[in-house]
């Protein structure tokens, strides 16, 4: 304990660039989570309508590739594709990659990093998604029916509006995770914040005091706990807007490991 | 074209059969329903009456037999249901109200989107109905802040708003308070005196014995019997709608 | 296709052994989770408010940390500081611990989700308050428990795969494919035969828990 608060192994936060080097590392962890969270929302809708569709062939593919995807370690596939993936395509995000993207994410690496993210949360939000579109009431999409809209209008205008929104404080759920999930990224080399963690504790680094491991990656923790839980409250508060809208109980729905996340927000 | 206008009837069951796994629900149902009819299905709970209703729309698939509505066969697989629901009203027990659109959104949708009518005529046809079932309060309210018989109200409307040709009632009573029975009961009452085709599931026999044409009895799947109201309730012919009309009076 | 089999029946040895360390970690780390999991779910429904306090610091911190974040604090931040922990501790304490958080709170609701009813109607028929939580409460909290904390340990068992690619360098599956891979350059093969042994923990784990919640089953 005195070695944890020892004032002397707290100094390095405050010398040299260390803090704002940190800092700097963790912002490159948040642009990943919400480019993948993005790409992934879009993925995952699109299989899950393939899951739940009116093709027997189509709805078993999607089943199948949203199960292999969701059941295999994260960092697995991270490390697979860094490996696997042709030579060509990571030239092609290098060459193609956004400018406005900060320079450590134009990097061919980051390309298999982010579709290993994509890939893998695309395949949980779909699931969560089928369970908010399944656990509607069979009355809404027969009510749609009989008032003679077809099968795209049902899912446009009655279906997903309701199913999608009640997912809201799953995604949320699944977002904290992916914040976390893409520490798994320094694995394969990219320069986030664990990465730079790691040079911050090596020796006399920006010429300051030398930082403890100890110290530097409880700090790199706090960060990622105040940020997941300004995010927890954030999807607290929209779960509790939308019951009081509707006037309904409606039960939320669960994202792989956080399902608790959403058992808590009562 | 309309069959409906050569005097044929506007419905029509031949030989139906449905069954969910090994429990026939319908069995060789016939039945023929003509333009201006208001019928009520009536009938133990669990004797196959909703499911006969959900067919007439397509709802339900059945497994052999044939429905028409107008002429034209009933097949929910094909790309004529929608147009064809278009035409059909339904009520149902649970209101299914959209609890994501307000009451006038709740009416306007399925004109707008299934019949292109602009969104202003719509709405301008919505508060209008909306007058006539007697909530036109209501217009932006959310469904999940009306009462039951208002919702059930406001489903009415949102089926009348696209006119249609039929209209189906699935035990539209059966999930409300007491008090609120009348105000539904009225609305409908006021449909079936317009000549609106009505076919209503119910087990509300007041109205059956005041409003209808025709009650149809339908026990174990099968049209048991069928007459007018007063001829039923007087002397009904089988022993088990006899059973079930002094169950009802001595209630 | 060749290529495929001869790659495990090549490397069976390392593959195999993988396997093993992998189970034995899930198998460790669960035991921890389940252990502390419940004291941080006692904790959580204590009557006094402190001890509440605490087990909902408990709860947020673990859940919002990243595992890799855990790991490094555990091995290469308490080595540094002097404590020679062992690998194999540092990585099913912080994977145990991790769990630990999610399982708590699975408990927790667990028992909230029995209903007050069922606790008045125990206690009208003159069981005693402990009588009640253990006949009553806990029986019913557990059937509603299974099925969340199978998906818990469906995320640990991937969570797994962490260890043995961080600095601590446990041998596990994931490991072992990356050793077979360095040294083959036979990327896709050795990361197939991996991908079967997770998807074959993840599958028997399924069906355990799925067994056991029928066994439980409660109609209502």
């Amino acid at each position: 304990m005195g070695y944890l608060f020892d004032p002397d192994n707290w100094e390095w936060l405050v010398t040299a660039n260390n803090a704002r080097f940190i800092f700097e590392g963790f912002l490159v962890n948040l642009q990943l989570a919400l480019i993948a969270m993005v790409f992934a929302l879009a993925v995952g809708l699109a299989l899950a309508l393939a899951r739940i569709s009116r093709s027997p062939v189509l709805r078993f593919v999607a089943a199948t590739w949203i199960d292999v995807w969701r059941n295999l370690p994260l960092i697995f596939i991270i490390l697979y594709l860094a490996l696997a993936l042709p030579e060509s395509w990571r030239d092609a995000y290098e060459n193609n990659a956004p400018q406005l993207l900060p320079d450590v994410l134009q990097t061919g690496r980051v390309f298999a990093a982010l579709l290993a993210l994509v890939l893998y949360n695309s395949a949980v939000l779909a699931e969560i998604m089928r369970a908010g579109i399944q656990s509607l009431d069979r009355g809404q999409g027969e009510a749609a029916a009989a008032l003679g809209l077809s099968y795209r209008q049902r899912m446009r205008f009655v279906i997903l509006p309701q199913g999608l929104r009640r997912m809201v404080p799953a995604t949320v759920s699944q977002l904290i995770t992916l914040n976390k999930d893409t520490t798994l990224v320094s694995i394969i080399a990219i320069q986030e914040v664990m990465r730079h963690g790691r040079i911050v504790t090596g020796f006399n680094f920006f010429g300051g005091v030398q930082a403890p491991v100890l110290q530097v990656f409880i700090f790199i923790g706090l960060l990622f706990v105040a940020t997941n839980l300004a995010l927890s409250r954030l999807s607290r508060r929209l779960e509790i807007r939308e019951r009081a809208r509707t006037g309904t109980t409606v039960e939320p729905i669960g994202g792989l490991e956080d399902q608790v996340a959403t058992a808590q927000a009562r | 074209m309309a069959n409906s206008d050569a005097g044929g009837p506007l419905v029509e069951l031949r030989a139906v059969r449905k069954s969910f796994g090994d429990n026939l629900v319908l069995d060789d149902i016939d039945l023929a329903i003509a333009p201006g009819e208001a019928v009520v299905v009536a009938g133990p709970s669990g004797s196959g009456k909703s499911t006969m209703l959900r067919c007439i729309n397509g709802l339900e698939e059945i497994d052999s037999g044939s429905v028409r509505f107008d002429g034209r066969p009933v097949d929910p697989r094909s790309k004529s249901i929608g147009p064809m629901r278009a035409e059909i009203g339904m009520v149902f027990q649970q209101f299914n109200l959209f609890p994501h659109k307000t009451v006038l959104e709740n009416i306007t949708l399925a004109p707008v989107k299934v019949k292109g009518i602009e969104p202003a005529a719509a709405q301008a046809r919505a508060r209008e109905l909306l007058e006539t079932v007697g909530i036109p309060e209501k217009a932006g309210a959310s469904p999940a802040d009306l009462s039951g018989g208002q919702q059930q109200r406001v489903a009415i409307a949102r089926a009348l708003a696209m006119d249609p040709k039929l209209m189906l009632f699935d035990e539209p009573t059966s999930a409300l308070d007491p008090e609120m029975i009348r105000e539904v009961l009225d609305v409908m009452r006021e449909l079936a005196r317009g000549g609106m085709t009505m076919v209503v599931v119910t087990h509300e026999m007041g109205f059956a014995r005041e409003v209808c044409d025709r009650i149809v009895f339908i026990d174990d799947g099968r049209i048991v019997e069928q007459g007018p109201p007063a001829e039923f309730f007087a002397a009904a012919k089988s022993p088990r709608a006899r059973e079930f009309v002094d169950k009802i009076i001595h209630h | 296709m060749g290529a495929l089999f001869d790659v495990l029946t090549d490397n069976f040895d390392e593959l195999a052994g993988g396997l093993w360390v992998t189970l034995r970690l899930v198998g460790a780390s669960f035991a921890i989770a389940l252990v502390v999991g419940t004291l941080v779910a006692a904790l959580r429904i204590a009557p006094s408010k402190w001890l509440q306090r605490l087990g909902g610091v408990y709860v947020e911190t673990f859940r919002n940390v990243p595992l890799l974040v855990l790991l490094f604090i555990s091995f290469a931040g308490l080595r540094r500081a002097g404590v020679p922990i062992s690998n194999w501790a540092a990585g099913i304490g912080s994977l145990g611990l991790y769990t630990a958080a999610y399982v708590a709170e699975v408990l927790r609701s667990g028992v909230f989700a029995v209903s007050r009813g069922q606790i008045e109607a125990a206690l009208s028929l003159g069981f005693s308050y402990g009588a009640t939580l253990r006949r009553i409460v806990l029986p019913q909290a557990f059937r509603t428990v299974i099925a969340p904390l199978a998906s818990i340990t469906i995320a640990m068992i991937k969570n797994s795969a962490i260890v043995g690619v961080s600095l601590l360098a446990l041998p596990d599956l994931l490991k072992e494919a990356r050793i077979v891979q360095s040294r083959t350059f036979q990327t896709d093969e050795a990361f197939f035969w991996a991908a079967v042994g997770y998807l074959l923990i993840t599958a028997s784990a399924t069906i355990a828990f799925r067994r056991l919640e029928r066994r439980f089953a409660i109609r209502r």
